[in-house]
Order: C-alpha cells, then structure tokens, then sequence
C-alpha cells in the first residue's frame, strides 16, 4: 500500500507539474517573427523603419512607376512594348499588366500601414534606444507616410486616409484636402525633430545617408511641394525659403550634373536607394526598371523607355544648354540622340527632390505676387545650365518660361505631368487630351477593380465610371 | 531574441524529459514490486481475470459494424491502409484517386469530399491509443496509413458517436479510428506463420491515342483554328520533336503509352511469431511488401517490425511495450509531377504524346520514410475495483525527397532538390479506472490527464541552372553556380496539447445505460483566452429486446436504441494561425527591412461543433441477422477561413472563424450468418446516405473559398452558363449607362467568345454569375462484403458502390485562354465546339475560357477485392509438422461497372473536375492478382 500511494503521488506529480507549467502553451514557432516580442531594441526599431523604406521604394519604383505616372504619361519619355498605344490614346483602364499595377494602390498601403507600424510600436521600445532615437524614427516615417500620402493624391486624387493599424474595416475616400492637411501636418511634427544632417558615429557628416533618409530639407521639399499642389503658393515659398535658409544645398556645375541623378551631390536633397536585387525578394524583383533594359520587339532590340527624337531635344535645349549633352547622347551627323539622362543602376534612381526642383517651385510660387524673386529663382537655374538669363523678348511669359525650364532641367525624373496639372497647360501640352477630357477629370488615374473588393464605400474617379 | 527561444525550447525538453524519466521511475518502481513480491500469483487463469484487457473505450456494444477485423484484411496486398476499408467499414468514405501506392486517398467520416477545406475533414486515426500524424510527410509525400501492415492489424474500429467523439475533445469533430495491432494473448504455444504472396499487376485500360493521318489532321486543325505558334497549342508547350507520336522516339509504337505503362509485380512477405504464457505474451510481426506500380517507375516498398509484449510484472501489475519500425520507399513518375500534360480528346482519345518521357536511369526521385512507433503501458489493478494505467509513446517519422531533372527534358536546365522533413509526437497519458457493480449493475468510472507534444520540421533545398555546353544532359553543378539559382527553406513548427477528461457509464435501471463524457483540452494552438475548451456529452444505449412488451416477437433476439448529443472540436492542422508575423522585405542602405505581415487575432478559437446520433441496433432470427440504422447530426459553427480585407489595410488577411457547415447522414448496415447444408455465408451490406450543407459564410470570405454558397453543399461545383458564341462584336451586350461591353476581369468579350450569361445583369462576369451545376458528393456510398465458405474452400468478394456525385469534364476542343497583353487581337476563337457551361479563370497575365464538356455522374460500382482460397486439411498438415496452412488467390479491382463516366475511373479526380490536361487527375488504377501461401508451425 505504501508503494501505491508513492505511486499515486508521482503521477499526481506528473499532473500537477503539468498544470503549473504555462510554458507548456507558449510554444514559439519559428516560422513566425512574433510583433508582440520583436520590437525590442534600437535595432528592430531601425529593421522596421528600413522596412518603411523599402516599402516607400516598391510603392514608387516597382516598374518605374514614378516615370510612368508623369514622364511617360505626358510624353516626354516614349514606352516600347504592347503598352504604348494604351499609353498614347489615354487608356489608363487598360488591362495590360502594366496598367493593372499602376491603377492599384495596394503597394501604397502596404508602405503606409509598416509606418503606422512604426509609430505604434517604437514608442512603446523601452530599453535598449535612446529617446531621440525613437523620436526621430517616428519623424522619418511621418515624413514617409506624408511622402506616399502626397503621391496618392497626385495620382488618384481623394484616397482612402489610414492613420493607424488597429483599424481594419473599409474605410471610403477622403478628401484630398483632408488627406494633404494631414501630411503638412506629419511633416510640421517631423521637420521638428529630423536633423538637417546626419551623422556618422564619428561626428562627420554623412552625406549618403542624408541625401537618402528624410532629413529636414526633405521635410521642407515635401513642404512646398504639397502647397503648390494645393495651390498655396505663400506656404510654398515659406518652405523654399526655410530650404534655402538651410544652406546646405547648392546647384552643381553643369559638367558635374551627372552626379547629381546619381544623387552623390550637395544638389541632391531626397531620393530613395535602389533595391539590391539579391536582398530584395523576388515578388517585387526590380527587373522591372524600365531604364535598365533592352527588350526584344518587333524582332529588334530597343530600350524599353525613349527620350524625345532628335527635333525634339534641340527644340527643347538650345546650343548653349549644358544639359543638353548630360541627358542625352546627341549624333548630329545622324541626327539621332540617345537617353541616358538615367540609367538603370543610377544610385538614386531619381533624384526625387534636388535644389533645381525647388528653386522653379520658388519660382513658380512668386510668379505672380513678386515676379523679380521669381526671375531670380529662374535665373539660378539657367545660369547654370550655361543659359543666358530670362529675357520676356526671348523667352516669352514668364510663368511660360518657369513650365519649359522645369520640363527641361527636371527631364524624366517623375515631375512632368504633375507639374503640367499644376500650370494648368495639361490639354496645350499632352496628345489626345482635349480641355473637356481635363474638366471630366482625366487627370486622375481609375481605381483598380481590387479595391472595391470587400469595400462598398469606394467610389470610382468619374471619369473612368 | 533567440536567447529567449533557446530557453523556452530547453524548458519545454526538460518538461518531456521530466515526465519520460517520471514515468521510468513509476515502471522502475513497479518492476521493483513486481520482484519483491513475496506470493507472486503465476497462475494464468487469474492473471486473465483480474487483467481484463477490453477495450473500455468501445462504444460498440455487442456486435458492430463499425469494426473491421484484421482477418478479413490479412491476405489482400495493399499499399495504403484506408483504401482497404473503403465499403468495408461503414460510414467510413474513401475515395482512391490514384493508382500510385503509397498516396494517400480522400478519406472523411463526418462528412464528405470537402475539398477546399478538406485539409482539416480528416479522421484522427490513432494506432494503439498513439494519435499518428495522417498528413501525408511534405518531404516524401508517403501516406502515413501505408506504413501499417494489414498482416499485423487485430481489429480497425470507427468511433463516430457524439460520446466518444466528446473524448476525443478538441480532435474529435471529425471522427476516430482506433486501429489496434495484432498480440500473442491468445497463443497457448508459439506459433509461427508465414504468409507469402505474389502477384501481376496489369496494364490498365489507357486512353485511346490517334496516330499517323488523323493525328496530323486534328493538329492542322488546332493549329489553324488556334492562332497559335507551332509547339504552343493553347497554351500547352509541346517539343516540335514529339507533335507527331509516330517518330523514331516512340520507338514507332502506334501507341506511345505502351511506353508508360507494363505489367509489374507485387510480393508480400509476412512473418509472424507470437507466444502467451504466465509471463504475459508477445508477438513479432516482420513484413516485406513490394508493389511496382503498372505505371512505370511508381511504385512502393514497405519493410516493417513490430513488435507486441505484454510482461505479467504480477498478477496486478502490467508491462506493455509496443514498437512499430518501418522503411518506405516510393518510386514517383515526373512526368506525372508535371501533370500529364497530354492531350485528350473529347472523344476520350488522346491526341499527343506525354511531352516528358524519361528513362529511369535520368531522374532521380527517391522518396522514403523511416517511422517509429513506440509506445510503454503500464496498467495497475489497485484493487478489483481500481485501475491505474499509464502510457508513454511517441509517433516519429522522418521523411526524405531527393530529386534531380537532367536538362534533357526540363527546358535544358537541371533541377536538383534535397527535402527532409521531421515529425515527432510523444504522448503521456494517465488514467485511473473505477469499476464496481452497484445493484449488480455496472459502473465504470475513468478519470484522465494526457499530454500531447508535436513537433514538426523540414528543410529544403533546391537549384535550378542551365545545361552546359553541348552536352544536353549535365548532372554536375558547375563551379560558377550562383547564389540566386538556389532556393532553399526552412520550418519548425511546435504544439502542445494538454487535456483533462472524464467517462462515466452506469447501467441506471435494467437494460438502460447512461454515460457521460467531458474533456478539458487546452492547446497551444490557439490564442490564450481562447485555448482551453469543454467538451461534454450525454449518451445512452437501451436494450429493450428482453421487455415484456416485445416478448411476442420470437424472430427479434435483441434490440438496442442508442442517443448521443455533445460538443467536440476541429484544431486546425496549422499551428499558430493566429499569431502576428514579421517578414524581411529587403534592405534599404545595408540595414535590413522588416515589415508586418499578418496581425495578430487574439479571437481565433477552435471551430466547435455540434454532435448528436439516434441509432438502433437489432437483431433478428436468434441473431442471424444484425441490421443497424444511425442517423447523425454534425453541425460545426465559426469553422475559419481567411478573410478578405480591403486593399488598404497593407497586410496578410487573418484568419477568422464564421463558416457554418452542417452534415447529416444516416449509416445503414445489414449483415447476416447463415448456414445452410456445409455452406457458411456471412454477409454485410452497409451504406451511407450522406448531405452537407453551407449553413453561414461571413460577408469577408476570400474568394479562394469561392465554391461556397449558404445552403448549398459544402465545395459545390460551379460554372458559368453559356448559349453559342458570339458571331460579330455587334452582338455582345453593351452596359447602357456606362457603354461598356460585357466583360470578364477586365476583359470584354469580343467576335467568337462564348455567350456567356450575365445571371445579374451588371455587364460585368464574375463569380457572383455562376451557377451550381453539381456537387461532387454521392448521394449515397457503401460497401457489399460477402464470405463464403465451403469444406475448407472459401471465397471472399468486396464490391463498393457510389451514386450520384458530379464531376465536370473540361472540353479539349473548346479552350480558349490568351495573354492578357494580346487581347482583343483575335486571340479568342472557338474551335468550332459548343459547351453548356464554362469555367473562367485569370492571372496576372491569361485570361482562360474553359468549355465543360458534359456534367457526369460519378455513379459506379467496383468489386474491390475477390479472394477464393483453400484451408489445407489440418490432420494432414500435422503429419508434415504444420498446425494450418492455406493457399490462396486473391484479385484487386478486378471490375468496375454500372458507370457512364468518360474518363478511365469515376474516382480518378480528386476536385471532381476532369480537367483537360488532367491535372487533377491520378494515374490510372489498375487490376492485379495475386497467388498466395500461408502456412503456421
């Protein structure tokens, strides 16, 4: 009887050590990177912000979008392939691949949601980073949350506004003024905390990182560009202002513009890294950079994107325009020129802001109210292009003058379309866009059949309904 | 972080270690009494009346058709168990798609085919109370069921009742089968056998291939009418070299599938030895099995030991140790990987040449399995009334795949893979009996607590690059390989169960027995506040054969009425649906990026069903004749799904629970005994009348379940409606408000498409416009076993039945499917074929129309196995030293009939869609026979 009761007692033990253990359901499973238990320390905390990053960069890189959207679009730059009559007639509702990813919003959302992300989850970190750094990975991904948010509405016009994550359920369009408030509003909160310049751990300055994560230049670019879109010019030229008063932005010489679109100059204010096709995954592999590579058509091999045939360029760049000979390679015996303003493996593919960009936006917001400070701004620019300066003999209106300047020095880096919106000249300047295409909101590119799914409150842009 | 891993696996090691070395000690401990006894009572009879080894589990009361003996299944070859007891066991459904061994077949109790949730409709299939792993090992893709040898199994039983399915908790929605093995208990001596057999497996009936002129004729046609390029009929490669089946690469056969296909041999070894005495008992079982598939290169070897002890410690005092060891090896035919990809035709001919057709010498593909089965058992009477029993065992299996394509037939690249795969479950389970009669009445109480580890991992390896230089056929990598040709992947997953049960059942008044049920599981499958459920259930069997009332009715022997209700549960196989995912997405300026991938649903819980079951039990003419009928109920509430979440929530959709899916059924059986003259004939009829129905599908279920539909059977088949094509572009209808086309996924329909019906008038196709046109459910299923036997001849005869069901053949002649970027370029054009009804799919890139051939009935009938055998007289096997011996000859799948379906086998699809390259189609089964010897010392 003694030995039962022993007995009884060890499986009673068995039992009971059993029940204590809670372990016993708190099994890991590695497949899995547990949100709950990862952000940790200052280097999840950068792991997630870089995850921001490269989800920025899919939203506007995946297949060259950012040129497909305003260059190609506005015909500046020429598609080979199936696309280019869609391209060409306006179909933006075509169903050809590349159209269907355009029309889509998803990779956008996919960026902003790891933002929320971001801002839900470092703030709570609390060993292991410094305070400054929490705040300041908040500052750089409200800067790319504002960043994404002003690119939907350049493209799509009222966007679905997602703030946080917590929140799963169909949200409807917001109005586009809404949702560019609530960017200014990100950025005024981040230009507070993002350095003019960072670092490197020794004190110096780190020219890269600066030129490729937001800093308060960035903020500042994104600043103007948002009021000019809105139409707020005096809030824009408050930013250019700010921007310039920083001093750390200079125009380059034009013999050294090349490096400029590789973004390793003083002119360079943001732009996103390229993607390292053996870390980056597959699914949004950047095979697809249009400026990277020569397509089989039609039996012969031709670069997948064209600049302007050889009449266009030099009715664009006179003889004494420096630009002319870094965007293009010009045979004048053959009368044939060759893009190669960027290339595939640019180090920044497109210069995204650059001092040029925002000298025109100062430009172009004091052309009315203070036309001698807009001549300045201008005059910069074509100074350094090795131009002679603004003559209204030669170089017509003034606000005409701006447009063509910005067409020409901010060729092919994802401005054109949007900014022939901005002027207003979207019907004078793009083939088969006639004046009531524009009132009936071509402009604004169709929200794709996706996301209407499990969301009855997204309506379609009317023009494409 | 993976500091903190290391700790919680050590902990979770020392956890099982600790109860492993708990449970030595309790068996150290009680081998320790068992010496130092001083009375050890080592008479046998006593030890078999105080051990009482029944089955307390059984639900089955008296005689049952929900028990399968091994006996019936000893003699018959067989690679996969489950297809033994295909009509065999009733209410049991199978369904043998594939004539490939070793691949597992669609099995389900509760309900049937319901594919695409079929993953989680499984049995839990327990051998000796250890719950094996059933999902086929993802490095080899064996079926776990074929490891067992049917030579070893002592009987197979079905537990379907909602009491017994209570038991089994959070497992048990979808039914239980307890296999248990063979033991010497019986043996007053040792006894040896051996069962040898072998046997011809024959080609099968092969599709009807077209050759020389009409083959050429009908490519013109396709050719012409396709608009397609030369090697590119519809979107199916073809090598110019083999669009002519009458080149020197056929060896000139006038049918290429004679290369595929040639009789082969199967041979089964069975050696036995088994022995019982004071000391307890044991039996050994060791098997060989070798089945070459008719299908070149398919084909399985088994190899297995088991063994079965029991140790008599004392008269109270019990040992029970069991061992499963098997090796599996499975041939596999690539080009079957890659579907058949040859062309049938409407007729049911086929048209071309597989376009893969290899030598076995090129491919490798080896795939093979080790698997253990272990288990320790210790039970101990404490008194007559108590009994205390323990059990430690573990199911592991490890599985392995090694692969390699010579550039030769894989668009001149090599493909080499390496997969190893790992599971491991251990079990500890303690219970404690209490039996007494109360009234002279029984009681019988028993109390419970288990713990169930698994733990679940494989690696994989895999490259592709071109073929080298001239050579066509490299088998080495060369040194300049690339990182970025290689894949290679990684999983461990891990769950632990852990559960408390109860099962009372007393005998309230005379003939009437009541018992209750309750289990308390908790998993870690699930989230903390949803992870410990209850499952209780009521049930009880009267006996009312013997009341006055009946008494008049001599031909009625006995009568049992039966009633259960209760809850049990369905885990999802997957570990960890719930929890939150973070992914690296790539790197931004050398730091790597991570970003959410799924979120976290603390609310997921274990989907919970409903069970309830009247049966009735009787029998009749001094029990001669046994008939049972069972109606049950299993309605299973907020079964998951992934939901669909608007495109601008930028992660994974989680899952959620909210499907409601309701099955009903009603198992008939029938058997009888007779004897009449020198003739036995024992007879069973069972059948399964059997619906299921979508009973709620949430508004945010992701289209991948698109085959659902409230009110509907579950995985119903639907298509889109059409009537002719459209001869010009003027006909196609155009949306008066918004003057678009109809379309289908962007696509508008142009001159030649088929009139497809707009069921809801929005111009626009989707999947809100099918139509349900069949389900692939049989209306009802079962089985017809018949032995007879004869001054020691004897003849055994299965037939399975199966009425009704749907399957959809896909029309070869009408297939139109394009490139997105080519469309509305003349790309779509009807072969000239009408169909009825049609299945439209799309991609990022093809857009494909697909014309239903006809919607058939999978109705048939196969006599599954015909054995006839001789028991050699026993007297004149003594004289030569034998106890008992028999030959026999036995033949599998020997017909089929009674059906009207086009293709080879009615049960050849697995999704009930024939499709037109017969992708989803197994290699065709085939008839085998075999001639065998048993003979016992």
């Amino acid at each position: 009887m003694k030995n039962l009761l022993v007995q009884i007692s060890l499986v009673a033990c068995v039992i009971f050590f059993a029940m204590s253990c809670d372990d016993l359901f708190e099994v890991n499973d590695l497949t899995k990177g547990e949100e709950e238990s990862f952000f940790k320390d200052r280097e999840t905390a950068e792991m997630s912000v870089s995850g921001a990053y490269v989800l920025a960069r899919r939203a506007v890189m995946t297949g060259s979008s950012w040129a497909l959207y305003s260059d190609v679009r506005s015909g500046l730059l020429k598609i080979n392939g199936p696309e280019l009559e869609d391209f060409y007639n306006q179909r933006l509702n075509s169903n050809q691949a590349m159209f269907k990813n355009l029309q889509d919003w998803e990779r956008f959302y996919k960026a902003i949601t790891q933002c929320n992300v971001v801002m839900e989850q470092v703030p709570k970190i609390e060993e292991f980073i410094k305070e400054e750094e929490k705040s300041r990975f908040v500052a750089e991904v409200k800067f790319i949350r504002a960043f994404l948010y002003f690119n939907m509405v350049r493209i799509w016009g009222d966007v679905p506004l997602v703030t946080n994550t917590s929140e799963i359920d169909p949200l409807p369009r917001q109005d586009q003024t809404e949702v560019l408030g609530f960017a200014i509003k990100d950025l005024t909160e981040a230009l507070e905390v993002l350095p003019a310049v960072y670092t490197t751990p020794t004190g110096l300055e780190d020219k890269f990182t600066t030129r490729s994560r937001a800093s308060k230049g960035a903020c500042l670019a994104l600043m103007a560009h948002i009021h000019a879109w809105a139409g707020n010019y005096t809030l824009s030229l408050e930013a250019v202002n700010s921007l310039v008063a920083l001093d750390l932005y200079e125009l380059t010489p034009v013999e050294l513009l090349q490096n400029a679109f590789e973004g390793i100059t003083n002119e360079n204010i943001f732009g996103l890294l390229p993607a390292d096709d053996f870390n980056d995954d597959f699914e949004f592999s950047t095979e697809d950079n249009l400026f990277d590579q020569d397509i089989a058509f039609n039996g012969k091999v031709l670069p997948r994107v064209e600049g302007l045939s050889y009449a266009d360029v030099n009715a664009l760049y006179s003889g004494s325009d420096g630009r002319k000979a870094k965007y293009f390679e010009v045979n004048d015996v053959e009368e044939t020129v060759r893009f190669r303003k960027i290339t595939g493996n640019s180090m920044i593919n497109s210069g995204f802001f650059r001092y040029a960009d925002i000298l025109l936006l100062g430009a172009e917001a004091t052309v009315t109210a203070d036309p001698a400070t807009a001549i300045a701004f201008l005059n910069q620019v074509r100074t350094r292009a090795g131009l002679a300066e603004y003559d209204v003999t030669v170089d017509g209106a003034l606000e005409d003058a701006i447009l063509t300047e910005r067409r020409r020095e901010l060729y092919a880096e994802g401005h054109d379309f949007f900014d022939l919106v901005r002027f207003g000249r979207v019907s004078e300047k793009v083939a088969n866009i006639s004046p009531a295409d524009v009132r009936d909101g071509i402009i604004l590119w169709p929200v794709s059949s996706e996301s209407f799914l499990n969301n009855s409150m997204i309506v379609q842009n009317p023009f494409w309904n | 972080m993976t500091k903190i891993l290391r700790s919680k696996t050590k902990l979770r090691f020392r956890l099982l270690a600790c109860l492993i070395l708990l449970q030595c000690a309790l068996a150290a401990n009680t081998w320790s009494i068992g010496r130092h006894v001083t009375k050890i009572d080592r008479e046998l009879k006593d030890v078999a009346i105080l051990e009482n080894d029944s089955i307390p589990e059984s639900e089955n009361h008296g005689i049952n058709h929900k028990i399968v003996k091994g006996r019936d299944l000893q003699d018959i070859p067989a690679a996969d168990l489950e297809n033994l007891l295909q009509g065999r066991l009733s209410g049991f459904f199978v369904q043998n798609w594939t004539g490939s061994p070793g691949v597992q077949s669609i099995m389900s109790v509760t309900s049937v085919n319901t594919l695409p949730l079929n993953i989680d409709n499984k049995p839990l299939i327990l051998i000796n109370d250890i719950p094996i792993y059933l999902d086929p090992s993802m490095a080899s893709r064996i079926n776990p069921l074929s490891q067992v040898s049917p030579e070893n199994i002592e009987s197979i039983e079905l537990l379907n009742r909602a009491t017994s399915l209570a038991l089994y908790g959070a497992r048990g929605s979808n039914g239980v089968i307890r296999i248990t093995t063979r033991d010497g208990s019986g043996f007053d001596r040792t006894r040896i056998s051996l069962n040898v057999s072998g046997g011809v497996n024959f080609e099968p009936q092969l599709r009807q291939t077209i050759s020389g002129n009409q083959e050429r004729i009908r490519l013109r046609r396709l050719y012409d009418k396709a608009l397609v390029l030369p090697g590119d009929v519809n979107g199916i490669t073809l090598p110019p070299a083999l669009t002519d089946s009458l080149n020197s690469f056929y060896g000139f056969k006038s049918d290429w599938q004679e290369q595929d296909y040639e009789p082969k041999l199967t041979q089964n070894y069975n050696l036995n030895i088994g022995n019982s005495g004071v000391y307890g008992h044991y039996f050994l079982h060791l098997g060989y099995y070798n089945e070459e598939s008719s299908r070149v290169d398919v084909g399985l070897k088994r190899y297995n030991l088991n063994l079965n002890t029991r140790y008599n410690v004392t008269n109270r005092l019990f040992l029970d140790v069991y061992l499963h060891a098997g090796l599996i090896k499975r041939g596999n035919a690539v080009s079957n990987l890659f579907s058949h990809s040859f062309f049938p035709q409407n007729d049911n001919s086929t048209l071309f040449p597989p376009t893969i057709f290899i030598d076995d010498d090129e491919v490798r593909d080896e795939n093979t399995n080790n698997h253990i089965i272990y288990s320790t058992r210790i039970k101990y009477n404490l008194t007559d009334h108590i009994k205390l029993k323990s059990l430690v065992g573990l199911d592991y299996e490890t599985g392995r795949r090694d692969f390699f394509l010579p550039s030769t037939i894989n668009n001149g690249e090599i493909f080499t893979s390496s997969f190893t795969s790992r599971r491991l479950r251990i079990i500890n389970e303690n219970t404690i009996n209490y039996f007494r009669n109360i009234n002279n009445r029984p009681l019988n109480f028993t109390l419970g607590q288990s713990i169930i580890a698994s733990d679940l991992q494989f690696t994989e390896v895999s490259a592709t690059r071109d073929g080298e230089g001239t050579s066509n056929f490299v088998k080495t990598i060369g040194d300049n390989f690339s990182l970025q040709d290689i894949d290679a992947g990684s999983f461990l997953s891990k769950n632990n169960l852990f559960s408390f049960f109860a099962d009372i059942d007393y005998e309230v008044i005379n003939g009437l027995t009541l018992r209750g049920v309750v289990r308390l599981d908790g998993t870690s499958k699930l989230p903390k506040d949803e992870r410990w459920g209850v499952y209780p259930a009521l049930g009880m069997d009267w006996k009312f054969g013997g009341i006055d009332l009946l008494s008049g009715l001599t031909w009625l022997s006995s009568a049992t009425l039966s009633a259960d209700f209760g809850w049990s549960g369905t885990l999802p196989v997957e570990d960890h649906l719930w929890k939150s995912d973070i992914r690296t997405v790539g790197d931004y300026g050398g730091i790597t990026g991570v970003t959410r991938y799924a979120r976290r649903n603390d609310s997921f819980t274990n989907p919970k069903s409903t069970n309830a079951n009247v049966g009735l039990n009787i029998g009749l003419l001094q029990n001669k004749v046994f008939a049972s009928a069972e109606y049950f109920i299993n309605d299973v509430e907020d079964y998951y799904y992934q939901a669909l979440l608007p495109n601008t929530v930028g992660f994974s959709p989680e899952f959620k629970n909210g499907i409601g899916m309701k099955t009903t059924g009603l198992n008939f059986s029938l058997s009888s005994q007779f004897k009449i003259g020198g003739l036995l004939w024992h007879a069973q009829l069972n059948t399964s009348i059997i619906s299921n129905e979508v009973t709620a599908l949430p508004s945010d279920v992701s289209p991948q379940y698109g085959s659902l539909t409230v009110g509907k059977p579950i995985n119903g088949l639907y298509a889109f409606a059409a009537d002719g094509h459209y001869a010009n572009d003027a006909e196609v209808p155009v949306n008066p408000k918004t003057g678009k086309k109809l379309s289908f996924s962007g696509v508008e329909f142009t001159e030649g498409m088929p009139k497809i019906l707009d069921k809801n008038g929005d111009y626009i196709l989707d999947q809100n416009d099918r139509f349900f046109v069949g389900s692939p459910q049989p209306d009802f299923y079962g089985g017809f076993a018949n032995h007879f036997e004869f001054k020691g001849f004897y003849l055994d005869a299965l037939f399975s039945f199966f009425y009704g069901g749907n399957i959809l053949t896909e029309s070869v002649e009408n297939r139109l499917t394009s490139n997105m970027n080519e469309l509305n370029r003349g790309m779509f054009q009807s072969l000239g074929v009408e169909s009825n009804y049609y299945l439209m799919n799309t991609d990022d890139n093809h857009v494909s129309i697909q014309g239903i051939a006809k919607v058939e009935e999978a109705t048939h009938m196969r006599l599954n196995n015909l054995t006839v055998g001789y028991r050699l007289n026993e007297a004149t096997l003594s004289k030569l030293g034998f106890s008992q011996g028999r030959i026999y000859v036995t033949g599998q799948n020997l017909f089929v009939g009674g059906s009207s379906y086009s293709g080879l086998d009615p049960e050849e699809n697995w999704n009930a869609i024939n499709r037109f390259d017969l992708s989803t189609t197994g290699i065709p089964r085939y008839k085998s026979v075999s001639l065998g010897v048993s003979i016992g010392l």
